[in-house]
């Protein structure tokens, strides 16, 4: 069986409300990503990307029409390389590194290249004009992702004290890390509107007596609130990926290898423990065990969400987003799995680490996870 | 010579300036504002984009202001025709800004100043002459945008092209009433408001009279703004009152009245504690706690809870649904607060009265002044009308007030009243000819008054009659029998709309205008009789009125002629219903419409939610994808109960449509309707019956999905979430409703009509509508 491997990977910096990345096409933005990420590798002959798959939770209006071949047109890539979407909602665009990487494994391909967008201010979450089924509706399938992440809590007592030392960490993390410049390797700087945005928008001095003061966001006696949720946000990632011998031959010394890949189901009103059975099936997959692993990038869809995860599997805070997660750097859906992969090989870089995962959880009552291998 | 103000320069971004500024983009004008320096112009612009109420139609024209400042722009004053100056009141500073400009202005370019407090004479002196020939006076009066008053003064040099053209932009153009005066202190509205103010307080203070009680008797119910007397001072501030005082007191030398000028002691004291209204947080009144606030017992200075008492004047104002018979009674009713109210008119209108000929050359001046600037709903002449000029003028000898000969001669010679209507004309009595003369009006103006007087009624009923505009077209003027300032409907409108569409039918005209004369339009339907017969259970004869008035208004719908609404003011629920139904709507900029009913735990029942759809069907006909946007954006704003603060606004929430009319002065809008009437008489087909593609159940999930999480997070209540329910039924096209099926009008009234009724059996809907009735205010529940 072929190994596939991860040659390089780059991501945009993630755009707030009232932003400087506000307006920009997800098309143009996922163009300008992946135009980079190739220019940034000019050993590879770009006929050798034989598909470009995008990951984006939803795929209408600036994001439809097939987004991903027009994506693939605007980076230049040569018309032989063909295009998919592939949406799995905030699983997206991990799911897009898994099929790249599995038709790499199986021999269909040699290389391709996995990205993800969302725009989430142009495209509302629910799409343009949602039709939903009674059935499901009675079965509670629509559930906010809220209040989902309020089940958790629920759960396991998780106070709001809790999550919001778990956000204030978060941005603590991530501004630390941008003033030590270790974002400046994983993040493509982004022109738009005679402006330029090198660095994520959302980490910031967490005001304490502010977090305290907001009220619940999705339930009136709830513990969630704006400060302990991931923001909406705009952003694009993509990783280059091959069959590792191929990769070999031509001398690219590709650093990470995809060492296994899962997903599983959950209760849809307990969507955030996704992370829990997918991580599971990878370890699984990979032949090793949750203490083998040096690095995690789980994605702060919520802080509630996050320490349910957390605290349920017994994982090690030490190990979890090192460079601050989701809360502080916001979520764009279909984006963050591909950017918690291109965070993770960074900061498996940084600190030298063996063997990383990559989850999420996923909106429907789903997980995902990725673990690469550092290759030495 | 043509002039035309296409791009007008305001000098000064302060309070008046800036909204100067902000009003003429209402009415689509680029603005140039300079200041002294860039940060000041611009923070001055900043301030006046959040004031509330919004100078601003639509925040959006902002844009059109561009902000500059002397030192780097100057020179941009040449692309302006129109330069008004509006900087801090010192003659030096004035007069140093016309030396700057003055080489910089273009030959057509008109100067005004919106002084308050300086005269034209003054701030003339030493200017040359080519200057002063395009220069004078323009007074606007705070907030502009809401004031209908602009005192225009010019001089015997001023070139009278120039004013006649600015009156005319002022009046057609930024919808003002003008006033020409003469450059006297204070010019009219304030010389005669400021008196008025004062006569009050002293007046007050003689009798004892509470704060409270002032203000009570001298506010709506004697036709003022509600914040009457002392809350005004209040709001306006303490400071400012003294400073306006003093100038009058300073610069009226030759008045009688002069002393009355010198405020009482205790707002000295007052100001001396920095008890200076609003602004300090205490004045006449103080808020003490969260809706606990008390007045100032104007003997101790200390502040007291309020004690309202009983006076002979409250019980008239119920009795009396119209102002003239209000104020003819209450200064005649023999209690402390007759007294008082009486002596507070026998010497303003004798002031008034004194000051004709000095300050301005007719009655309609001042009256009109008085009305634009301060808000009063009668001038003072009208008011003398209303209590009567025989009445008037034996007890002011009987109460040694003095008062004009003009007044008693005018008896003498039988003229009993100040305004009379022959014919279809208005006379005012002139005092200088001692005879009545026609009262000029714009020929936009038509008034239903004038047409009455003219013979034009055709059909009289308690709240609605029908009126022949001529040319062929008929309109039917609203006029509540029990709540004219409202116009709420009731069975005589129903009546009259019915009647009328069948005269217009039978007598062959080309069509009807619907419109009143009141404050406003129509504020609903009456809820009184929805909760009485709610209460009874009275299910039926609910539905039965509610059927009615569905199918009038399609029957307005459907007409054979055009029809078309004339709204101003408020146009709520049943309002909105009404000019819905209509094939167009001329409405007067300053219309405020809304579909409210859910506040009153309802939803729109006689066609509300059908005029949505149609508005904003025909508004996003291209570029959407699927039915739930335009049902979305229809659900947001019946089910926020969203209130237009202003046409423009109202085209934006889809009350109204691109091919409706907006018209800035409010006294044009009928001339306008009949005009649109008659041009869509041309050619006119009525309208074909609407079917809608409504996404149905699939859609309505995605909708109370939404509602349920509302609830959840403690934004909305459980009945809120019901009232959403019905409101996403109705509006998803119900059962029929879905991508494949085809709603029609009918339809969507009889699904309206029965979750009205459903609604109506609500308990939570029944205390919404009492708390309303007696409160005046939603209720959450």
């Amino acid at each position: 069986m072929n190994n596939s491997v991860i040659v390089d990977g780059g991501r945009s910096p993630i755009g707030l409300k009232n932003g400087k990345l506000l307006g920009m096409r997800s098309d143009d933005l996922c163009a300008n990503v992946v135009r980079q990420l190739i220019n940034k590798n000019t050993a590879i002959d770009s006929s050798l990307y034989e598909d470009l798959v995008l990951g984006c939770a939803f795929p209408e209006g600036t994001q439809g029409m097939l987004i991903s071949k027009g994506v693939a047109i605007l980076s230049d890539l040569p018309t032989t390389t063909a295009a998919k979407v592939v949406n799995r909602f905030c699983g997206s665009s991990m799911d897009a590194v898994h099929q790249v990487s599995q038709s790499i494994i199986s021999g269909d391909s040699i290389a391709g290249i996995a990205a993800g967008v969302e725009d989430m201010f142009q495209v509302p979450m629910g799409g343009f004009n949602p039709s939903f089924h009674p059935d499901l509706y009675e079965k509670e399938y629509y559930m906010g992702m809220g209040e989902t992440a309020e089940n958790l809590a629920q759960d396991l007592g998780i106070s709001r004290e809790d999550q919001e030392e778990f956000s204030i960490s978060s941005h603590n993390k991530a501004l630390k890390a941008q003033s030590e410049g270790k974002f400046d390797n994983e993040i493509f700087p982004i022109a738009f509107n005679d402006s330029e945005l090198t660095k994520d928008e959302g980490p910031r001095q967490p005001d304490v007596d502010k977090i305290k003061s907001l009220n619940p966001a999705f339930d009136e006696n709830g513990t969630i609130t704006a400060a302990t949720s991931s923001p909406i946000s705009i952003g694009a990632a993509s990783l280059l990926l091959m069959d590792e011998k191929k990769s070999n031959d031509l001398g690219l010394k590709a650093k990470f290898r995809v060492k296994s890949r899962a997903i599983a189901g959950v209760d849809w009103t307990r969507m955030g423990s996704g992370p829990l059975p997918a991580t599971e099936k990878a370890l699984s997959n990979a032949g090793v065990s949750m203490n083998d692993i040096d690095a995690i990038e789980l994605n702060e869809a919520f802080a509630a969400q996050s320490l349910y995860v957390i605290r349920k599997g017994e994982w090690d805070m030490d190990k979890i987003n090192i460079n601050g997660g989701a809360i502080a750097l916001g979520h764009p859906l279909g984006c963050s799995g591909a950017r918690i992969i291109v965070t993770l090989m960074n900061v498996m870089e940084q600190n030298n680490s063996n063997l990383g995962l990559a989850t999420m959880c996923i909106g429907t009552g789903q997980g995902i996870a990725t673990i690469l291998e550092r290759i030495n | 010579m043509d002039y035309k103000f296409n791009k007008v320069a305001v000098l000064g971004t302060g309070v008046m300036g800036s909204q100067i500024a902000a009003h003429l983009t209402n009415a689509g004008i680029e603005v140039y504002a300079f200041d002294m320096t860039q940060d000041i112009a611009e923070e001055g612009i900043e301030k006046c984009r959040n004031l509330k109420p919004s100078p601003f139609y639509n925040p959006k024209t902002v844009d059109m202001i561009t902000v500059m400042n002397y030192n780097d722009s100057l020179e941009k004053i040449n692309e302006c025709d129109w330069v008004v100056e509006a900087i801090s009141e010192r003659i030096d500073w004035k007069q140093d800004l016309y030396n700057k400009i003055m080489p910089h202005l273009n030959d057509n370019c008109i100067v005004t100043s919106n002084t308050s407090g300086l005269s034209l004479s003054d701030l003339s002196k030493g200017l040359p002459e080519n200057f002063l020939k395009r220069f004078f006076i323009t007074h606007f009066f705070n907030p502009p945008r809401y004031m209908k008053l602009v005192e225009i003064i010019s001089s015997s040099i001023t070139n009278l092209d120039m004013v006649n053209y600015t009156d005319y932009f002022l009046n057609e153009i930024l919808g003002k009433n003008v006033v020409h005066a003469k450059d006297t202190p204070n010019f009219i509205a304030n010389r005669i408001g400021v008196y008025g103010m004062m006569v009050t307080l002293h007046e007050s203070q003689k009798r004892n009279l509470s704060i409270e009680d002032v203000d009570s008797l001298t506010g709506t119910l004697i036709g003022r703004p509600k914040s009457a007397t002392f809350r005004t001072a209040d709001v306006v501030g303490l400071d400012t009152m003294c400073f306006v005082s003093k100038t009058a007191y300073d610069k009226c030398t030759d008045d009688p009245e002069r002393e009355i000028f010198k405020l009482p002691e205790y707002i000295n004291t007052m100001v001396d504690n920095n008890w200076l209204g609003q602004k300090s947080k205490q004045g006449f009144y103080k808020k003490i706690d969260k809706g606990v606030i008390h007045s100032l017992d104007l003997k101790t200075l200390e502040y007291k809870p309020m004690k309202k008492k009983r006076y002979g004047a409250f019980a008239i104002a119920k009795e009396n649904t119209y102002l003239r018979d209000r104020l003819y009674a209450v200064v005649r009713s023999d209690d402390v607060a007759g007294e008082f109210l009486w002596t507070c008119f026998a010497r303003s209108l004798s002031y008034s009265a004194n000051l004709l000929g000095e300050i301005a050359d007719d009655v309609m001046s001042i009256d009109d002044a008085m009305k634009g600037g301060f808000g009063w709903e009668m001038g003072p002449f009208e008011v003398l009308d209303a209590i009567g000029l025989e009445y008037f003028v034996d007890r002011c000898k009987k109460d040694n007030i003095l008062f004009p000969k003009w007044l008693s001669e005018m008896l003498n010679n039988n003229f009993n009243h100040i305004y009379t209507l022959i014919d279809g004309v208005k006379y005012y009595y002139d005092f200088k000819t001692k005879d009545y003369q026609k009262v000029n009006y714009n020929e936009k103006l038509i008034d239903f008054d004038l047409l009455k007087s003219n013979k034009k009624l055709i059909y009289k009923h308690w709240s609605a009659s029908l009126y022949d505009l001529g040319n062929g077209v008929a309109s039917i003027q609203l006029h509540s029998v029990l709540k004219p300032e409202l116009n709420p409907i009731d069975g005589s409108m129903m009546e009259v709309f019915a009647k009328s569409l069948d005269w217009v039918k039978d007598n062959n005209y080309k069509g009807l205008v619907i419109s009143g004369n009141g404050a406003n339009f129509c504020a609903g339907a009456n809820l009184n009789l929805i909760l009485q017969a709610s209460e009874r259970k009275d299910f039926d004869s609910l539905e039965k009125l509610i059927n009615a008035m569905q199918q009038i208004f399609q029957s307005v719908r459907f007409s054979e002629f055009p029809v078309v609404a004339a709204p101003y003011g408020l146009a709520l629920g049943g309002g909105m219903e009404i000019i819905g139904a209509c094939d167009r709507r001329v409405a007067a900029a300053e219309s405020y419409i809304g579909l409210v009913e859910v506040g009153v735990g309802l939803i729109p029942g006689a066609g509300g939610n059908l005029r949505m759809l149609c508005n904003l069907s025909k508004k996003i006909k291209t570029g959407i994808t699927g039915t739930l946007p335009l049902v979305q954006k229809a659900f947001e704003t019946i089910g926020f109960a969203k209130v237009a603060t202003s046409a423009k606004q109202a085209q934006a929430y889809g009350y109204l449509t691109s091919d409706d009319k907006i018209v800035v002065n409010r006294d044009y809008i009928l001339s306008e309707a009949k005009s649109m009437v008659l041009e869509l008489s041309k050619n006119y087909t009525r309208p074909e019956v609407e079917t809608f593609k409504l996404p149905g159940s699939a859609g309505r999930i995605a909708i109370d999905v939404q509602a349920k999480g509302m609830v959840k997070a403690g934004k909305i209540s459980e009945h809120d979430a019901l009232i959403g329910n019905k409101l996403a039924y109705v509006l998803t096209g119900g059962s029929k409703g879905g991508p494949f099926t085809s709603v029609d009008e009918q339809y969507l009234l009889d699904i309206e009509r029965e979750a009205f009724l459903s609604l109506c059996s609500e308990p939570k809907t029944q205390d919404r509508i009492r708390f309303m009735l007696t409160k005046g205010k939603p209720l959450r529940n």
